[in-house]
């Protein structure tokens, strides 16, 4: 509960900061707008030659798109910023103000800097799925909402602790930005299903950059046509949460090898 | 001009040394650039199985061939990018430039050229990777690989001038972003970045041939994979000409206009 409180007031002050900048809401809002239009425009040129991509129609294919700029927004509100600052803190040493806070660490280098203006982001995700549900012209039992809800959950949590286990490795390494922009290349593959790709390449997205549970298997889940195998959704679930025990375990073990460069 | 060259020389000589400071960091950052053209690849090669084998005259290896060469065009034509100069104009760093007795654009360029020769040192290995996991097929003809090397050139040329151009709006207004974004977005649909230029519909087709970036990217792409007739070679090369003038004019008054114009705090 008091977590939720904190949460609350970190991101009343993240708004408060960006509210000075309101220009930056129109140019966000701009480049928001283009990237779907261009994401968009690809999937027109797609359906220009093809009705059906690898079994996923125009609509199911605009879920994947739009579940993949919802947790596209997920990490440009929260955890891209916060990530790069706590990066940036380990580096320098100002960490050290983060630790004597009487608060758990984590979850304050997790919610300390919210980028606002990216919930544009959120919105049109959310919107085209909306729209494309609406196309796909089936009917969303309460089950099946409810799946999809916790298979975006654990999509969510997932990235977010792929980030974290990477961004901790600052601890012992200098230099860990570039493995993280080489992994933000390989998630622009989840425009697409996983299901297309090599099965190589399938397994490094499913195993080791989540996308194929982050992006494919949410977006499979209001389709009734059997995409993806059904028991996909509860392994999502199920990784999420070991994933969140490790991510914390090596946080933790980060964090007791830390010894502070300013100190 | 022998004292331009020397310029060139040793600024390509520092950039050398700079670069092989951060080896590992280069290296992850260019095979995160790779992750584009084989998502591409695999989504046409889909369409292409799925419609008998071929889509708009490229059959599956042949969009494999193209994405390939796809990797070598796109790594050799990037130029600065205008945020990066943005900054450098609003910071005030363009001050000490000025006051050199050369075009700035001379050691930027400079620099560029020795970022390319190191970054060939990882494209090629990549490339030879994704030859053997894709499986292309090319006609190369002998004529057609000679003229490449010249098309690419220009292409980078005219390409890494346009940025710069863009960039040199920022000594009129700072925050130019969105206008980059959306030039890069109108290049991306309609360059031969996203898809080979004949699957897009005809009229998209025509008007991508009125723009630039048709032939900074497409052209000797095309030309390379030996999809151009020898004609067709020699009207890129003409388009090619005529958008160097363009540009060059453009940069030439524009740099004019935005020296008197500039002042900063600092730098």
């Amino acid at each position: 509960m008091r977590h939720f409180k904190l949460f609350g007031i970190l991101l009343r002050l993240s708004a408060l900061n960006e509210l000075q900048y309101r220009a930056n809401f129109f140019m966000e809002l701009f480049n928001s707008i283009l990237a779907a239009i261009t994401g968009l425009a690809g999937l027109g040129l797609v359906f220009y030659h093809t009705n059906n991509l690898g079994g996923w129609s125009p609509n199911e294919l605009l879920v994947v798109m739009g579940v993949y700029l919802f947790i596209g927004g997920v990490v440009g509100v929260i955890i891209q910023p916060n990530m790069a600052l706590l990066m940036e803190n380990i580096q320098d040493g100002t960490f050290d103000y983060t630790l004597v806070k009487p608060e758990d660490a984590q979850f304050l280098a997790t919610f300390r800097q919210m980028q606002i203006w990216k919930v544009i982001d959120l919105v049109l995700g959310a919107s085209l799925i909306i729209y494309a549900v609406i196309q796909l012209g089936q009917s969303i039992g309460l089950d099946q909402a409810v799946i999809f809800a916790l298979t975006l959950i654990a999509g969510g949590i997932m990235v977010y602790c792929l980030w974290l286990i990477l961004t901790t490795t600052s601890f012992w390494f200098v230099r860990v930005y570039s493995i993280i922009s080489l992994l933000e290349s390989i998630y622009q593959a989840g425009r697409w299903p996983v299901t297309l790709y090599p099965f190589g390449l399938q397994m490094v997205l499913t195993f080791l950059v989540p996308v194929a549970f982050a992006v494919t298997v949410p977006a499979s889940v209001l389709s009734s046509s059997q995409l993806v195998p059904s028991w996909y959704p509860f392994a999502a679930m199920g990784l999420a949460a070991v994933m969140f025990i490790v991510a914390r375990a090596f946080w933790l073990y980060g964090i007791r090898h830390y010894g502070g460069a300013s100190a | 001009m022998t004292a331009l060259l020397d310029i060139y020389r040793s600024r390509i000589k520092t950039t050398f040394a700079m670069a092989a400071q951060y080896r590992v960091d280069m290296a992850l950052q260019i095979l995160g650039k790779f992750a584009e053209p084989v998502i591409y690849l695999v989504v046409w090669s889909t369409i292409a199985n799925q419609s008998g084998g071929e889509v708009s005259g490229y059959t599956v290896p042949e969009f494999a061939g193209y994405f390939i060469a796809w990797t070598l065009v796109r790594q050799m034509t990037i130029g600065w990018d205008p945020y990066y100069m943005e900054r450098r104009i609003r910071q005030g760093e363009f001050t000490p430039l000025l006051l050199h007795p050369i075009h700035p654009y001379h050691p930027d360029t400079a620099d560029m050229i020795g970022w390319k020769i190191i970054e060939l040192t990882t494209v090629i290995p990549t490339m030879i990777i994704l030859t053997l996991l894709f499986h292309p097929q090319l006609s190369l003809q002998g004529w057609a690989v000679a003229a490449f090397i010249p098309a690419l050139l220009i292409a980078f040329v005219l390409r890494y001038t346009l940025l710069y151009i863009m960039a040199i709006l920022g000594f009129w207004t700072t925050r130019v972003t969105a206008l980059f974004n959306l030039l890069f977005a109108i290049e991306f649909l309609l360059g031969g970045r996203i898809a080979p230029l004949e699957t897009l519909p005809p009229w998209a087709q025509s008007i991508a041939s009125f723009l630039p970036w048709k032939w900074m990217f497409a052209f000797p792409l095309e030309l390379v994979i030996g999809r151009l007739t020898p004609q067709e070679a020699l009207i890129g090369f003409g388009m090619q000409a005529l958008w160097g003038v363009l540009i060059f004019a453009t940069l030439t008054i524009l740099w004019r206009a935005a020296v008197r114009r500039y002042s900063a705090v600092g730098g």
